[in-house]
């Protein structure tokens, strides 16, 4: 039975699909336009497509008649229908060529309930030849590689001899070596070269005969990509995409990731796990470009979209994100009034052969962003890095530690920004980093726990031309003036080993009612009523796999009476005429803890808990993936 | 989204770039003079006496006055609920009406007081209560300026008018509402982060909507900003040394002379409600408007490279641009200094020399200053 006549293009459920069938075919299928077939899930106009490893492209998609391909379904959903993926290893990259119209009519792909459904980027290679020694040697066509070959392609020009792509033994990634003399010596290692337009690849997989197991090369740049902008209302849920060829994403350039959104509005990533995806796993970006000549007049990032109904709004939740090369999310724009809540960041850039700057989420014109409860660890770069402009953003309960460089680095805004119940275990003396703030002004730093970090803020150096701020939960520029340093507030965080005496004086930011431990020093200009405590916090905090956990002796930390952290206490800021304030305009008063405790009393610890697990317990629990 | 907070509220900093705001000492606790704005009852009936026995210089100043579209008593209001001033965006809805309207309501109240005729009073108090009918939203990026620039002049406007037995208390009322619910609260926060005309647009107008609403609140946290107010529209912090340098000398001429325009506006509604603004900190103001009159008369004068308060406007020279352009607004300082006042005239020198230039002083440019300063602020016959 052939349906293979249905337009890609047209998918509009017409004439035109009965024009091609046969007689009989036809008449079912006039019929299953009024009458739904049995084995169609269809709930109005919506239907449910399924795919399967045992599925046929040339299927219908019914539960009973599965396809094969997540591509086809794709080519085959409407708004407001649901892709079913069962178990299996897909691989592929789905182009979405169109989206959902609406949030009650969206494009959803998701994962069969309780079943692993994996897309990797990569194919076996079975066809490896042994060379002298422990190398293997394998010879690939061009045509294996469709039209991108991730061998063919440096990172960056800045990456010496790191190119995209890699080479898995049995799911893990080897390690690429400059030289093909070094493969011998390095077990799990590669090298790569072209000859005469094949690709050649030596390898060292120890005592492992590769055509015996699991041997793949990255192939595939995405798992799922929208294949032109204005690809609006998807749900991806529950995949595991691993093995990605991703391209370097530029602020100023293309952002393609595993996940690539392309500019993409209103979109739901939740439940994937994302793995080995060589640059970003999720991009949520759009294509940008570099703004020569620009000034107070014609300022960067003038020519966005101005209408914030038609930008982001993407929620991002709940993801996995390990092995990566350059960051877990990025994204020029489409942060802004997005929501980034518990996914786990790992093992970014961990074999620390990735150029350029690394981070754990990296967002530029993220305005009104919620970034909550996230962790993020073990990062060779930053933890958050956000900036250019990133007026609005409210970054709460997120746990960052293990990270080369700061945990936060905030590069040119005006803001307001608000930072809370944040636990940062930073690097403090070693790098002098931990919270770096370059020309990022009105942040507000309350009930956060900093431990280890190292506090920097000021004016970029040599940079001139003037940094934008906007209408408060608006993209329309307000000002293009130049970024000071000042006009921050810390109030009632804890400082472990290292404070706020870092910062150079600074009569126009405030601290106060914060608690400064075990070596840690407040600010000369501030820190009045805070206190200073010498004594063993004990701080320490325990990774597993999936969790992380705080110890804590809670008893050294005093309690402080302190205003109620209200949006007129924390006050207004005068630039960008707005307090701190939600999304819809409503002001927020830090009033909850890490744990969602509201407070009651004004004597309460400092920090993001205001009760502390008693001594010689397991720790706080503070995120479980 | 409307926020009128109670001095009190603020929040207290040490200095420069965050809002503080105590409550400031009263400038003036006794009763407002009325009409008390740039013009008093006796500035009135002295440019109506001149006119009318058309003596020198007002009768040239006058006559260029007369002859603006602006003065006619044809004029009709095209008030609008929403304005919006935003000029980076190119949008700005409606900005041009409220500029024309508030012209012609400015000048046609004054063509009443110093004519007479009542077809004048008519059409300016047909302009005022259009708007305080009308008018609900004022925004955009610049509203800091659309709300102070074109707020002045209206509020001149009513000032004058509210003598007029033609417009009722119950109108008078509305007007003074429109003014402290649309104007006045996207002025409330001054602009502490922009060069000193912005500041400076804040605190004209919400000086004169004190005068006019009888708010001595708002009187005198504008008149506490021209003393010590922590942004760039202070008096020290625009005019910002002995030699006269402005904040934004740097910048160019036609903001230098708008920004001290506006000071010299605020001192003169000041010197109608009795206080001396003027002569602080020895005649500073002065100093700026021999300094900007000296280098746009063609003469160089002395630039320090300066950092301004708000540390976001550094200037290594002075700024050429628009250099030779005259605005209209010397005639209202060099009166006073030289008739009021009688310094010595090397004091006053450049600032005569642009008087001179100028005279008869035409129209301001567009609502940024009243203009017409031979006809308004004359004091002495000519020769």
């Amino acid at each position: 039975m052939d349906l293979g006549l249905l337009n890609r293009k047209n998918k509009s459920k017409n004439i035109q699909i009965m024009i091609k069938t046969q007689p009989a075919l036809k008449f079912l299928l006039f019929l299953s336009l009024l009458f739904p077939l049995p084995g169609f899930a269809a709930d109005g106009d919506n239907k449910t497509i399924y795919v399967a490893k045992t599925g046929n492209d040339a299927n219908n998609g019914s539960i009973k008649a599965p396809l094969l391909t997540i591509s086809k379904a794709e080519n085959l959903a409407h708004p407001g229908d649901r892709i079913v993926v069962h178990k299996g290893i897909y691989r592929e990259t789905v182009v979405l060529n169109s989206g959902g119209t609406a949030l009650n009519s969206r494009i959803t792909f998701v994962a069969a309930p309780g079943e692993e459904v994996v897309i990797k980027g990569s194919e076996q290679v079975r066809s490896w030849v042994k060379e002298k020694g422990r190398t293997w040697c394998a010879e690939i066509n061009e045509s294996f590689f469709k039209g991108f070959n991730p061998f063919a392609r440096l990172v960056s020009k800045d990456s010496s001899f790191i190119h995209l792509g890699e080479v898995y033994l049995q799911n893990k990634p080897l390690k690429e070596q400059k030289d093909v003399n070094q493969v011998e010596a390095t077990q799990g290692s590669w090298f790569t070269t072209q000859d005469n337009g094949k690709t050649i690849i030596i390898a060292n997989f120890g005592n492992i005969d590769p055509n015996t197991q699991l041997t793949e090369i990255n192939v595939r740049p995405a798992a799922f990509t929208a294949q032109k902008q204005e690809v609006n209302y998807i749900v991806l849920d529950g995949f595991k995409i691993s093995q990605i060829a991703s391209p370097m994403a530029f602020v100023n350039g293309e952002q393609t990731g595993a996940i690539t959104l392309n500019g993409g509005t209103y979109w739901l990533i939740q439940n994937c796990t994302l793995s080995d995806c060589k640059s970003v796993a999720i991009s949520i970006g759009q294509t940008g470009h570099a703004y020569p000549g620009a000034g107070p007049g014609k300022p960067e990032y003038s020519d966005l979209s101005k209408d914030i109904t038609t930008v982001g709004h993407e929620i991002v939740k709940h993801n996995h994100i390990f092995r990566c090369g350059q960051a877990g999310i990025f994204g020029l724009l489409h942060g802004t009034f997005s929501e980034i809540t518990n996914n786990l960041i790992e093992d970014i850039n961990s074999n620390d052969s990735y150029p350029g700057e690394i981070a754990g989420i990296h967002l530029v014109v993220a305005i009104d962003v919620l970034i909550d409860h996230n962790l993020i660890r073990s990062v060779n770069g930053y933890g958050l890095f956000m900036g250019p402009l990133f007026q609005g953003a409210h970054i709460s309960r997120n746990i960052i530690t293990g990270t080369k460089a700061s945990c936060l680095y905030f590069y040119n805004s005006h803001g307001p920004a608000l930072i809370d119940n944040n636990i940062l275990a930073g690097t403090g003396k070693q790098t002098g980093e931990g919270v770096s703030m370059m020309s990022a002004e009105a942040n507000v730093f309350a009930q956060n726990l900093f431990y280890n970090c190292g506090f920097i803020n000021e004016k970029v150096p040599g940079r001139s031309f003037a940094t934008s701020n906007y209408l408060a939960h608006t993209l329309i520029i307000k000002q293009t003036i130049p970024v000071l340093p000042f006009d921050d507030r810390w109030y009632n965080n804890v400082f472990i080993k290292d404070g706020l005496n870092q910062l150079t004086p600074n009569a126009d930011c405030l601290a106060d009612y914060n608690v400064y431990l075990d070596g840690a020093s407040g600010s000369s200009w501030g820190d009045k009523l805070s206190k200073s405590i010498t004594g063993n916090t004990g701080f320490k905090l325990i990774n597993t796999a999936k969790s992380i956990s705080l110890i804590f002796n809670g008893k050294t930390i005093p309690k402080i009476t302190s205003p109620v952290l209200s949006p007129e206490f924390i006050g207004f800021f005068t630039l960008s005429k707005q307090y701190i304030e939600y999304p819809d305009g409503k002001t927020i008063a830090v009033n909850k803890d890490f744990t969602g405790v509201t407070a009651s009393k004004t004597a309460k610890p400092a920090g993001p808990f205001y009760q502390y697990p008693a001594e010689g317990s397991k720790g706080q629990l503070l995120f479980t993936y | 989204m409307m926020l009128i907070i109670t001095p009190v509220c603020f929040l207290v900093i040490a200095q420069a770039q965050v809002l503080k705001l105590d409550a400031p000492k009263q400038y003036h606790p006794q009763p407002f003079v009325h009409p008390g704005l740039l013009h008093t009852t006796s500035d009135l009936k002295r440019m109506k006496e001149m006119v009318a026995k058309n003596i020198e210089p007002w009768k040239s100043g006058f006559e260029v006055f007369k002859a603006s579209p602006y003065s006619s008593a044809d004029w009709k209001p095209h008030a609008v609920e929403h304005v919006e001033r935003s000029l980076l965006t190119g949008a700005g809805k409606n900005i041009g009406e409220l500029e024309k309207d508030v012209c012609a309501a400015y000048q046609n109240a004054l063509m009443w007081a110093i004519t007479g005729d009542e077809a004048h009073a008519k059409t300016a108090v047909a302009i005022l209560n259009a708007w305080s009918n009308t008018f609900k939203v004022f925004d955009g990026t610049d509203v800091e300026l659309g709300a102070g620039l074109n707020g002045f002049k209206l509020t001149s406007a009513a000032e004058i008018m509210r003598t007029y037995p033609g417009w009722s208390p119950a109108e008078i009322k509305k007007c003074q509402a429109m003014f402290m619910n649309v104007f006045y609260p996207p002025l409330q926060y001054f602009a502490l982060w922009a060069h000193g005309n912005w500041d400076l647009a804040c605190m004209k107008e919400m000086m004169a909507i004190g005068v006019f609403c009888d708010d001595h609140v708002l009187f005198d946290r504008a008149v506490d900003f021209y003393y010590k107010g922590p942004g760039n529209g202070s008096l020290p912090h625009y005019i910002v040394n002995e030699s006269g340098q402005v904040q934004e000398s740097g910048r160019d001429q036609a903001h230098t002379q708008l920004g001290i325009g506006h000071l010299s506006e605020m001192c003169e509604v000041g010197w109608s409600q009795g206080m001396d603004m003027y002569s602080f900190m020895n005649n500073r103001l002065l100093k700026g408007f021999e300094y900007t009159a000296k280098y746009n008369l063609g003469e160089d004068v002395p630039f320090e490279p300066f950092t301004d308060i708000s540390g976001r406007f550094p200037a290594s020279k002075i700024a050429a641009g628009s250099r030779g352009s005259l605005r209209s607004i010397y005639e209202m300082v060099y009166n006073h200094y030289a008739n009021r006042v009688g310094l010595p005239a090397d004091q006053y020198k450049y600032t005569k020399m642009a008087a001179d230039k100028l005279r008869p002083e035409k129209a301001g440019f567009n609502a940024d200053n009243p203009g017409y300063g031979t006809l308004l602020f004359s004091l002495k016959a000519a020769n």
